[in-house]
């Protein structure tokens, strides 16, 4: 075997130890407002700061908004309260926290949580405006209550309040099902097939989130809210020059 | 490298200029983030944070009311290191190179005498103690303190013998200097002032006044107009007013009444600020100089510069 085959043969079985690719993290998103930022010179400060949090793949820092966006590395849940400690070290101060945290709701008492998906962490579920003993509306709660009696995954996206002692509070602005489209795969040869569709699928309008797994030759495609339309996807599959057919529930 | 061009023994009064003509312009080179070019900011280094700064600075002072038509460059190129030790402790270093050149008539001709090297190098420290920071806009105010210490040559010679102390690279004394800036800025504009008192001591039997300034700066954003997405480089213009003081210096206890005076100076100037670097010019100009005695008048100090984040 040649030595150029042999490595290519070596980074594909260092590969196939990895049977999931593109298990995203949890928090999809983190959005931090920072307060005093007001030149370019001071952001390259704060870049610095927030790029060593552990978990972060990307970041945006915006002047005209003063907002610092974050998006978390696949298969890591970021520390938030990092963040907040990142932009007080680079001169700055911290103001409100939007994050899009995915999990399913669990009432304990007369409080409700988010229990993150593939992490050991929740958010206390709150109403802005909603005196604390009560944190909800008999709106929200009800809604909120259905979602756990069903089971479902959903996204909310609201602003998070860190707390010592108890889990930190994140604020009900948004709350939206995850949908979960699932195919079957033919034709992946390898784990750098499964990681080209993965990323390939990710840039599908609405797709939120993409798991794909060589091994199970499956692929699985997440959006919030609306569902997304199979034929597109399957359509995308082809064109990579793979197989594929959408896996109903009840074939599952 | 010393310098002289006339061999023969000279007895000129070396009034030329007082200690602060040479040095004090470099006082205030201890900028941080896009800031004054001629003064100091209360802006935030971060923690574990460095920023570069170098400067090339021209002074010339050639208005003479004495018959000796004294005409004086100096070149400086300090250098500042700027380090964060927390987000509210900075310390600041500055190494100075300085290129000073006398020209002035004696009843010998014209000579020049001079001297090149690295000057007094200067410490401070800077901390915040309030701020009061809202979206897109910061108000600072952080009191500084520091010394300057006698590691420039404070004995050179040339042909004629000792350089007088006002040419010297070095005081020899040990300096203390206290101020206090505080800094006002948003995305469109940044106001700074700040106050500085420098106590100069005695060594070699001179002591050179003690110093004052009190600096004033205004940057507006020129370029762009309007804030697009992102962190865009700034172009801002730039204006700064400066009051300096300087009280008389003193040899062997008497004091020198050809020393000392107020100047003010209004320096325009621009300024592009990028994530990483900054780019900037200004030229301070002095428009009122009330100076004792024979004291030289200044014509301008010329600044250009650049600092690198880190």
């Amino acid at each position: 075997m040649k030595p150029a085959k042999l490595y290519t043969y070596y980074a594909m079985a260092a590969l196939s130890l990895f049977p999931v690719l593109q298990a995203r993290a949890e928090i999809s998103q983190v959005s931090l407002s920072v307060e005093g930022l007001g030149c370019p010179f001071c952001v390259y400060g704060l870049e610095k700061k927030l790029k060593k949090v552990e978990g972060v793949e990307d970041l945006r820092i915006d002047l005209k908004s003063g907002m610092a966006v974050m998006t978390p590395e696949e298969g890591k849940t970021p520390d938030l309260s990092a963040f907040n400690t990142a932009v007080k070290k680079a001169g700055f101060t911290p103001g409100e926290m939007k994050i899009t945290a995915v999990g399913k709701v669990v009432f304990k008492g007369k409080g409700a949580f988010l229990k993150l998906r593939n992490a050991d962490r929740e958010y206390h579920l709150f109403d802005k405006g909603v005196a604390h003993a009560e944190g909800l509306t008999q709106a929200t709660r009800a809604r909120l209550a259905d979602l756990e009696k069903d089971g479902t995954v959903v996204a909310i996206t609201g602003s998070v309040h860190e707390h010592a002692d108890e889990p930190a509070g994140l604020s009900v602005d948004q709350v939206e099902e995850v949908k979960t489209t699932v195919l079957s795969i033919e034709g992946m040869t390898c784990e750098l097939c499964a990681d080209r569709l993965a990323r390939l699928l990710e840039e599908e309008e609405g797709v939120s989130r993409t798991s794909v797994s060589f091994a199970a030759k499956r692929a699985e495609v997440e959006s919030l809210g609306r569902p997304l339309d199979p034929a597109l996807l399957i359509k995308t599959v082809e064109g990579a020059g793979f197989q594929a057919a959408l896996v109903e529930k009840d074939d599952e | 490298m010393k310098r002289v061009s006339n061999g023969r023994s000279l007895s000129v009064r070396w009034r030329v200029v007082s200690p602060a003509s040479f040095c004090a312009f470099l006082l205030v080179v201890t900028g941080t983030a896009a800031a004054p070019i001629t003064s100091n900011t209360a802006l935030p280094v971060r923690e574990g944070g460095l920023i570069v700064r170098g400067q090339a600075k021209l002074k010339r002072a050639s208005d003479d009311p004495s018959p000796m038509d004294r005409d004086l460059t100096v070149w400086a190129t300090p250098t500042v290191l700027v380090y964060g030790l927390n987000e509210k402790f900075t310390v600041f270093g500055v190494v100075p190179y300085l290129d000073k050149r006398l020209e002035v008539n004696t009843p010998m001709g014209r000579l020049t005498r001079g001297d090149a090297g690295i000057g007094d190098l200067r410490f401070l420290f800077r901390y915040t103690v309030r701020q009061w920071d809202r979206p897109q806009e910061t108000l600072r105010l952080a009191p500084f303190a520091g010394l300057e210490i006698p590691s420039g040559n404070d004995d050179a010679s040339d042909a004629l013998g000792v350089l007088p102390a006002t040419l010297q690279l070095g005081t020899g004394s040990w300096d203390p200097i206290i101020g206090t800036v505080f800094s006002w800025q948003t995305l469109p504009w940044q106001l700074d002032a700040s106050a500085t008192y420098k106590l100069n001591t005695a060594a070699n039997d001179f002591e050179f006044g003690d110093e004052a300034r009190v600096d004033l700066s205004f940057q507006y954003r020129l370029f762009p107009r309007e804030l697009g997405d992102g962190a865009p480089s700034f172009f801002y213009g730039v204006m700064e007013s400066t009051i300096e003081w300087r009280d008389h210096n003193e040899s062997f206890g008497k004091g020198d009444p050809d020393s000392g005076g107020t100047t003010w100076y209004i320096s325009p100037g621009i300024q592009y600020v990028t994530k990483r670097t900054v780019f900037e010019a200004a030229v301070q100009i002095p428009v009122l100089q009330n100076l004792n005695g024979n004291a030289l008048k200044g014509d301008f100090i010329l600044t250009t510069g650049f600092r690198i984040n880190f």
